[in-house]
């Protein structure tokens, strides 16, 4: 009973050129992980979410969900993307509502003390979002915070099997960053719900996830598996715990470490003082 | 000087790329650049004056005089105010029709154009080539097949705007993100309600202002079409009153033209303003 992604695999193809975006890559998602995919920018990670939701076609392997393989993007697979993504003609209420009024959404055998609950549902979503005040706002008068949490309350409004996030608090400032952490912490244990979640942020990873997986570019492939021992009802305090501090050090020198990154801080300091340039790297 | 430097520095200002214009001085330009106009039509007229042909260039004043004389109540006046509305009403009906038809036909394929890329190939190329045939080229064969009653008419003005439509219609369709459409099919839609219900609202305020620039091009076609063979309309009573060099006349009617135009345009922008309040 789990989303699980076999041996999926990405190639570009460019000119004469193929570029490997993406190597074999497998792992499996059990109901209420929250699992973060995590590497620098070019390590496929947000590739690898985009075939997860049906939304790219992987060169190789397939998405399956309880043993159904999945080749589109569907309802059960909710997505919050990086850029917000809200429909700027509808209100909160109407973009929270807009997978009520589609086709595949609507069945007409339902009683209709359930399709109430629907209704009733897409309220709730917006008093734990905090936005029943800006119900009837259009997307051009919320703030970046605000629009993310629209957009996720857009997507549990299906109440998707599992919710796939893409950077969704990349084009945040740091503050309301935070907040839509504490948020996203809160709303696991409540609405229990499971969720892959794409970051380049560490501290974002480990503070959100129950498991971390670490990935590497040129060519993208999973490096490392990281199982986060913190209990689900956290709070911002366990950023400053000797074990998350342990972890946080962990995935530094995993993605950052050595001269992976090829910023030499010597030669640059050498360079700004004028020094004769000498590649510390290379001597030593 | 302190005024001096000020002054200085507003015209200065003035200058600088993309700066907001004092006060006043917006009222001002517009008011100088209709002024430009008059001065020179009025050089223009005396021009002729001096030759003594002041009949076949009219003098602002001229123009003025007959535009009175329009409001009047002799029976030459009512007769000409008559001429006037019913000239309009044809010319009118024209454009309404044959922008209705071509609304009709380019904003649903289009659409299509845009959102499927095999209607694309199917239609792209095809448009843009008849785009560039010149419409007015068209005409003969026009009335060969339509004789000279209203139809060729309306077939001008629709061939002369539908391709223009269809091609921009088709562009505001593909600059909708893509974001917008997968987020749509993440929350469980078809192709058909990712066209229905995210790239045709999405792209309504461009197709809209699409249409209000058709609607000006729609006039255009309309004298084209007037000045081949009619009995009626605004083109068609130009030519008229140029045979017999009412020029007074052909202004006034010209004016009525452009505020005609003016008129239309900015109903679009207030009925755009009211229906896309999102933007």
């Amino acid at each position: 009973m789990s989303f699980v992604l076999t041996d999926i695999s990405k190639t570009y193809r460019s000119g004469r050129k193929t570029i490997e975006a993406l190597k074999p890559t497998s792992f499996s998602v059990e109901p209420g992980e929250f699992v973060s995919l995590i590497g620098p920018s070019g390590c496929g990670k947000s590739t690898l979410l985009y075939i997860a939701a049906g939304l790219e076609e992987p060169t190789s392997g397939t998405v399956s969900l309880d043993g159904r393989v999945l080749r589109h993007p569907g309802r059960e697979r909710g997505m919050v993307f990086q850029n917000y993504t809200l429909f700027p003609w509808l209100t909160v209420r109407e973009n929270v509502r807009f997978s009520h009024q589609l086709r595949a959404n609507i069945d007409y055998t339902r009683p209709v003390g359930e399709i109430l609950r629907d209704s009733a549902y897409v309220d709730h979503l917006l008093e734990i979002m905090g936005l029943e005040r800006f119900a009837d706002s259009l997307p051009r008068q919320l703030s970046g915070g605000m629009k993310q949490r629209v957009a996720i309350a857009r997507a549990l409004a299906n109440r998707p099997r599992i919710l796939l996030m893409d950077e969704p608090f990349g084009a945040l400032d740091a503050q309301t960053r935070e907040e839509m952490q504490e948020l996203m912490v809160l709303l696991r244990l409540h609405e229990r719900t499971t969720i892959v979640f794409v970051t380049h942020d560490i501290e974002e990873a480990l503070y959100l996830s129950t498991r971390v997986l670490v990935f590497s570019a040129h060519p993208g492939r999973l490096i490392e598996e990281i199982a986060i021992p913190f209990p689900d009802d956290r709070t911002l305090d366990i950023k400053l715990e000797p074990e998350f501090l342990r972890l946080k050090r962990h995935l530094l020198d995993l993605l950052h470490g050595g001269s992976r990154t090829g910023f030499d801080r010597h030669a640059i300091l050498a360079r700004l003082k004028g020094e004769p340039h000498t590649n510390t790297a290379n001597n030593t | 000087m302190g005024t001096g430097t000020s002054l200085w520095q507003t015209a200065i200002g003035v200058l600088r790329p993309r700066a907001p214009l004092p006060t006043a001085i917006p009222w001002l330009a517009i008011a100088v650049g209709f002024g430009l106009l008059l001065l020179t039509w009025q050089l223009a007229s005396n021009h002729y004056a001096g030759a003594g042909r002041s009949v076949l260039f009219p003098s602002p004043e001229a123009v003025w005089k007959s535009a009175i004389h329009y409001t009047g109540s002799s029976p030459d006046s009512v007769r000409d105010r008559t001429t006037l509305f019913t000239d309009l009403g044809a010319s009118f009906t024209r454009v309404a029709l044959a922008f209705v038809l071509a609304t009709l036909v380019a904003v649903p394929l289009g659409v299509l154009m845009g959102a499927l890329p095999i209607f694309e190939k199917l239609l792209q190329p095809v448009s843009e080539f008849i785009r560039y045939v010149p419409v007015p080229a068209l005409i003969p064969l026009l009335i060969v097949l339509f004789g000279i009653g209203e139809a060729p008419k309306i077939m001008l003005i629709f061939l002369g705007t539908v391709f223009q439509l269809l091609l921009m219609v088709s562009d505001e369709i593909r600059r909708v993100p893509n974001d917008l459409v997968q987020a749509c099919y993440t929350l469980g839609g078809h192709w058909d309600e990712a066209v229905t219900k995210v790239l045709f609202p999405a792209a309504a305020p461009g197709i809209f202002d699409a249409m209000r620039l058709c609607q000006g091009w729609a006039w255009t076609w309309l004298i084209v079409a007037e000045l081949v063979a009619a009995n009626e309309g605004m083109g068609f009573r130009i030519l008229k009153y140029q045979r017999f060099l009412l020029t007074d006349k052909i202004f006034v009617y010209l004016i009525v033209l452009g505020v005609v135009g003016l008129v239309m345009d900015v109903l679009f922008r207030l009925a755009h303003r009211l229906l896309f309040r999102w933007q």
